[in-house]
């Protein structure tokens, strides 16, 4: 207590012989505050724009996608995973896409197999991303062999879809234990 | 010669009378000993009366009470540890009023207070099939140690005073023929209201809330009041018979724990006509509605799934299994399907349109997920394995069954439920115990005290009936 007081006592004493060191330690605390504070907008600014324009280009890729599979209903979600492990595959993906949407539109391609067609004799490199995209969402999982980098989807993957009526894919119940047994329903 | 023949013929005509008496008769006991086992399987006698693995009405199986062990007796006709030496007069006692051949009273964990509305004849019947129609088996079964004061038995004495309604039962003459044996089954053969009434502090159905639901152990006997919200209203007649019958409507809910039991041993061996009859009576029950309740447990949830942002990204963990989803794609999906719409047939029911995820109680829900369902029922065998302690497939822990649950509630049921690790535990030792059972330990004096109460007040009501 009383060694606290002595301390105190000599603090006092000091800092009225220094008050330009206060005025100058305020002044640079308010500047770097300031600085901080319009870093962290700057940087929130930079963040919603970018979250802008992921959205778009998502949003691209899942239209793009809706006719590359022929499928009118893709989950959104799986769409952005997808997008961000092929873009993560190859730096030109989103480029590539952009690209194929605008042959697509330019073009007048109604469906996939006429834009395949028209790509296989023209473009050579997007008929290659087409057929990755395509690929991804039908099994799931981006990239091939040793090189696949994720598996994204499993029982939601479009190649189960068709025969989903009949057969779940391995891990999940199709119906009854020894539902097997009975003779399987007439389509 | 003549009056030889006569004699004879005579002789033979008064044998073959003889005979044909004998076989009526014969004929007349095996039908009484057939009514008696139709009625014995609807007041389900063999759930508790037989142990796991045992001897048909053998005894020995453990009701957790709460306030300790009971074992069911042997009521088997074995005159050595059976109720072989019982007349039928003591039959009638021991099942109408509680009351065992040597005096000694009962614990209500044998619904003498339902029992109590059966018919002469049924007893009768009853009293045919246990001294006939049962194989008997020598041996007393485990006897049942309740800790003091619960060990005094006479204290029963003034519990019945005050809980046992002797009157028979009365058909209701405004009612229909079907409504009245819809009313006896319920009340006094399938002794119903044991389960889904609640009970009061000192553990007696409550008159008021009849069918509006009661704690059985872990489990939830639910609502089964006429109430279009928290009860039955919203069922069809012929969805109610169609879950007596099978433990199960697709859509609305499936029998679990001790309803599994009643459906496997009792409810579906009844006739079409006596399932009907329950349907009807059960469908006008008084309407008994729980404020908290906003709309039907069947009514919850939709088919849906978070597959799409977890596959790929991480397995359960200790940092991430607290969002639940990845606990139930681990641990439910494969069954109950990644969107929780179970399989085409609904043999593994649908999460969504579910009484268990969509009723305001979270009971049913732990229960079924630490103990799992058993279920013989409709020529088939539905199982899920629990996820407890004894899990032949993943046992869980408190916090984790407490993040699945609270997970598939928020996905497929009522999501203004919650369940916490709390709760689990609690339903792991067999649910919350009620005020009376936790007594013993904090005031045993109070306990004592409050059986001289019920003494005194058996005593003063025994007073005024005579006077």
């Amino acid at each position: 207590m009383s060694t606290h007081g002595r301390d105190d006592a000599r603090r006092a004493g000091q800092l009225p012989a220094m008050p330009e060191r206060r005025r100058l330690l305020i002044g640079a605390g308010l500047v770097a505050g300031t600085l901080a504070l319009s870093g962290s907008w700057v940087r929130t600014a930079l963040a919603q724009s970018a979250a802008a324009a992921d959205v778009a280009q998502n949003a691209n890729f899942l239209a793009l996608s809706r006719l590359l599979t022929g499928w009118p209903a893709l989950d959104a979600r799986m769409g952005e995973r997808l997008y961000a492990a092929l873009s993560g595959e190859d730096h030109r993906f989103a480029s590539q896409v952009a690209a194929l949407a605008d042959f697509a539109k330019k073009g007048g391609h109604a469906n996939v197999e006429a834009l395949t067609a028209a790509l296989d004799a023209q473009q050579d490199e997007l008929a290659k991303t087409l057929r990755r995209i395509v690929a991804a969402w039908y099994t799931g999982v981006v990239g091939e062999g040793p090189n696949a980098r994720v598996v994204i989807a499993y029982a939601d993957a479009l190649m189960f879809q068709p025969v989903k009526d009949v057969l779940m894919p391995p891990t999940y119940c199709q119906a009854a234990p020894n539902y097997w047994v009975a003779k399987p329903p007439m389509a | 010669m003549k009056a030889h023949s006569l004699i004879r013929s005579a002789g033979f005509v008064g044998l073959a009378l003889a005979l044909h008496g004998t076989a009526a008769r014969a004929d007349a006991d095996t039908d009484l000993v057939k009514r008696g086992e139709y009625l014995a399987r609807a007041a389900d006698c063999v759930a508790c009366h037989t142990a796991s693995g045992g001897q048909p009405y053998a005894g020995g199986y453990g009701i957790e009470s709460p306030l300790g062990t009971i074992y069911s007796t042997n009521i088997t006709p074995s005159k050595n540890g059976g109720i072989g030496n019982y007349s039928e007069a003591q039959f009638d006692a021991a099942l109408r009023h509680g009351i065992r051949a040597d005096g000694a009273h009962l614990y209500p964990a044998m619904p003498y207070t339902s029992y109590v509305k059966l018919a002469p004849d049924d007893v009768k019947a009853l009293y045919q099939y246990f001294m006939h129609g049962v194989a008997p088996v020598d041996g007393a079964a485990k006897a049942t140690e309740l800790p003091f004061p619960f060990s005094v038995r006479l204290a029963m004495a003034g519990w019945n005073m005050l809980f046992l309604d002797k009157a028979p039962f009365q058909p209701d003459p405004a009612k229909s023929v079907e409504w009245n044996r819809g009313a006896y089954l319920v009340e006094a053969l399938e002794h119903c209201s044991s389960c889904h009434t609640p009970r009061n502090a000192l553990m007696a159905e409550q008159s008021g809330q009849a069918y509006a639901g009661g704690a059985l152990g872990a489990w939830f006997a639910p609502n089964i009041t006429a109430d279009p919200v928290s009860g039955l209203g919203g069922w069809s007649e012929s969805e109610v018979v169609e879950y007596l019958k099978t433990g199960r409507v697709p859509g609305k809910a499936q029998a679990a724990g001790p309803m599994a039991e009643a459906v496997e041993h009792s409810l579906q061996h009844l006739s079409d006509a006596d399932l009907k009859a329950i349907a009807v009576y059960v469908k006008d029950l008084p309407a008994i509605r729980d404020v908290h309740d906003q709309q039907p447990g069947h009514v919850f949830g939709s088919s849906n799934s978070d597959e799409a942002t977890l596959r790929g990204v991480a397995g359960v963990s200790a940092s991430n299994s607290a969002g639940g989803a990845e606990l139930f794609s681990a641990v439910c999906a494969s069954c109950h399907q990644p969107a929780g719409s179970g399989s085409k047939d609904q043999y593994y029911p649908s999460l969504s349109h579910n009484t268990t995820l969509g009723r305001g109680d979270t009971r049913n829900l732990i229960a079924v997920i630490l103990h799992g369902v058993a279920r013989k029922a409709d020529g088939k065998d539905v199982f899920m394995p629990g996820f407890g302690a004894d899990s032949l497939v993943n046992p869980l822990s408190d916090q984790q069954i407490a993040d699945v649950a609270n997970y598939t509630l928020k996905q497929y049921g009522n999501p203004a439920l919650k369940v916490s690790a709390h709760d689990v535990a609690a339903a792991r030792e067999g649910g919350e115990p009620p005020l009376l059972a936790k007594l013993p330990r904090l005031m045993p004096w109070l306990i004592g005290g409050l059986v001289v109460i019920l003494g005194l007040v058996a005593w003063l009501f025994g007073r005024r009936r005579k006077g």
